[in-house]
């Protein structure tokens, strides 16, 4: 298997040694890419820069959401500050103009915060605890208890998400209460899958079998054993899935079913401003780079807690 | 051959329920929105009596399961009823539209590979370099722009500021082919953002496993030039989880482009579906629902075979 080169032997072109093959640039300058360096370079997926940016990016809205009260200058999200449409100007009500109406964009997306905010954590809840419930019987009963955890989690995915998310919220009300129930429901599914596959991963490890061996009950083995592994597999989607969330919220906001005006909303606000792009492109402007970072941020923390989770787990 | 064969007989089976659980599922949602079906036609200003007597018409004064077993019953002869408000056929009304979707749904597929296969082949071949870099910075900005935001933007910059395309509307393929490829060019492309970043990145990933594996260091080594090599060695391997993906995709394009068909008033099924919740139009609802799930199941029936296919390795069960 193993090639012995002489390091610095005279030889021109690739040296290869064995399995750990480094190939170096040849004279000509080009580079042999074809055959990536097989030792792995250790890199990270997220950068440091995104990740701080995202971490900041989110207590900021998070801190301006809950004490939106507060804010000095600050003007209500009903309140009319001046013509529709007005450019930024120097006061905190202004800071980012006026939307079709003539209400501050800035009060406006704050408060917007709170509702998609609320709502992607309670639904990644109430998703959440249906996941992990029907799961986990699932996949620690396996069987019938298996079968029919795929087919609800299958039921759930088969639907277009916007279509029975529609439904339910036409069933329920066309409240916050129906929108955030409706959402957990939707997107329990990929907690299902996710939580099934690491419960059936685990149910078998050492400690597991010990826990039996020592007379715990399938309940304890559950909650005591397995569970706590499930926790880093669980919280590297919960991020990615909060912005699912904001952006379904905002979906149905865009097409008129989402939490009914004058309660602000980043989806209606878009949906609102597209209406006057045209002439006034600025007004969509913020309430777009405002859920944009959002998404980017969530995805980003997201990305980051799967590539510190993904251990390569050892056998034991 | 036989084996195959039963593939997809325990596939089909295992969608029936599935199917059934969609469908009831979908029936009673309908059940517990407020209002009856009489009271949609007939609007606020009806009676209680007229609209008594427009659902015992209809068959909604019949208990539940009466009504869903008798409508299972003529959908498995392929009868859908009539939609609600103006007694047409359900089935030419929904195959009317899954046309639109569907072609909507396979072009923006294609213009998402078109472009995700060949940059995800230069970034696998540069993995880490400063291409690769930024490509991969711009797919995950990409997938971070919700549909409604991206049908947005599309128009902004395609219709107001470049006036290429119409605004909104529909022409059908059958009047005249160049309009119908005008109307549904925005469309498609609003919808092929997030799927062509999504293919890139699953290619791109794939790809520069594979590039790792000895095969492609034997074939560098017997002096291959690299595009063969890369057509010819790396692909096929790679094409496996492509597929996966792009049968994903295509489940999601056909039920899920409700956003982007909404926006630029294209008549397809997922406006139709909007349409129909907002109106409690069941049997139109019923039969959309039926055609996502018979869908989504025969895609991955031919996801499946198309595996073992594409990697004999791999064997159909």
């Amino acid at each position: 298997m193993t090639t012995q080169v002489t390091p610095g032997s005279p030889t021109d072109g690739p040296r290869t040694q064995g399995l750990n093959a480094i190939i170096r640039p040849r004279r000509d300058g080009t580079s042999m890419a074809l055959i990536p360096r097989l030792k792995p370079r250790r890199r990270r997926k997220v950068g440091r820069g995104m990740l701080w940016f995202a971490l900041i990016w989110l207590t900021l809205l998070i801190l301006a959401a809950v004490f939106a009260d507060f804010i000095p200058g600050l003007p209500s999200y009903e309140e009319k500050i001046g013509t529709f449409a007005q450019p930024p100007d120097g006061t905190i009500g202004g800071l980012l103009g006026t939307d079709g109406v003539g209400r501050s964009n800035l009060s406006r997306i704050i408060y917007g915060a709170r509702v998609s905010l609320t709502i992607a954590v309670v639904s990644t809840l109430i998703g959440l605890t249906i996941g992990v419930i029907v799961g986990m019987i699932g996949g620690y009963y396996r069987r019938g208890a298996e079968t029919v955890a795929n087919i609800l989690a299958n039921t759930l995915s088969a639907l277009p998400p916007l279509l029975l998310l529609l439904a339910l919220v036409s069933a329920i009300g066309a409240s916050l209460f129906g929108i955030t129930i409706a959402l957990g429901v939707v997107i329990a599914d990929l907690y299902i899958r996710v939580t099934k596959g690491a419960v059936i991963a685990s149910a078998n490890r050492e400690y597991v079998l010990a826990a039996r061996a020592l007379g715990a009950g399938d309940l304890r083995i559950m909650l005591k054993e397995i569970l706590p592994n499930l926790v880093p597999v669980l919280a590297a989607i919960i991020p990615m899935a909060m912005a699912i969330m904001i952006v379904v919220e905002g979906s149905l906001s865009f097409l008129g079913y989402g939490i009914p005006a004058p309660t602000p909303s980043w989806g209606g606000m878009i949906a609102a401003g597209a209406d006057i792009m045209r002439q006034f492109p600025l007004v969509i402007f913020w309430p777009v780079v405002t859920l944009f970072l959002t998404v980017l941020s969530f995805n980003t923390v997201g990305d980051y807690l799967s590539s510190r989770t993904d251990v390569r787990e050892g056998k034991l | 051959m036989k084996s195959t064969m039963r593939a997809i007989g325990s596939r089909l089976l295992y969608g029936i329920p599935v199917l059934i659980i969609v469908t009831l599922g979908a029936a009673a949602l309908m059940d517990l929105m407020p209002g009856s079906p009489g009271q949609a036609i007939l609007g606020d200003a009806a009676t209680q009596e007229q609209v008594d007597a427009i659902n015992a018409q209809l068959g909604y004064d019949q208990p539940f399961m009466v009504r869903y077993l008798e409508w299972a019953g003529n959908a498995l002869r392929g009868d859908f009823g009539t939609t609600l408000f103006t007694q047409e056929p359900v089935t030419d009304v929904v195959m009317r539209r899954l046309v639109v979707t569907a072609q909507i749904a396979l072009m923006a597929l294609l213009f998402a590979l078109i472009v995700a296969v060949p940059f995800a082949m230069l970034a696998a071949l540069r993995s880490g370099k400063l291409l690769d870099r930024t490509l991969n910075f711009i797919t995950s900005a990409l997938l971070s722009i919700p549909s409604f935001v991206n049908v947005v933007i599309v128009s902004l910059i395609f219709v107001v500021w470049l006036k290429w395309f119409p605004a909104t509307g529909w022409v059908p393929p059958s009047e005249s082919l160049a309009d119908n490829l005008r109307y549904a060019f925005l469309p498609a492309l609003a919808l092929s953002i997030y799927e062509g970043a999504f293919f890139y990145r699953v290619i791109r990933s794939d790809l520069t496993g594979t590039l790792r594996e000895d095969y492609i260091l034997v074939a560098r080594a017997k002096g291959l030039p690299r595009s063969y090599i890369l057509a010819r060695h790396a692909m096929r391997p790679s094409l496996t989880s492509l597929v996966t993906v792009m049968g994903l995709a295509l489940g999601r394009l056909l039920g899920g482009a409700v956003i982007v068909e909404f926006f630029f008033s294209v008549p397809g099924l997922g406006a139709e579906a909007v349409n129909a919740v907002s109106i409690k139009d069941m049997p139109v609802i019923q039969a959309i629902v039926t055609i996502c799930v018979v869908a989504y199941v025969l895609i991955f029936i031919v996801v499946d075979l198309a595996y073992a296919w594409i990697d004999p390795r791999v064997s159909v069960r």
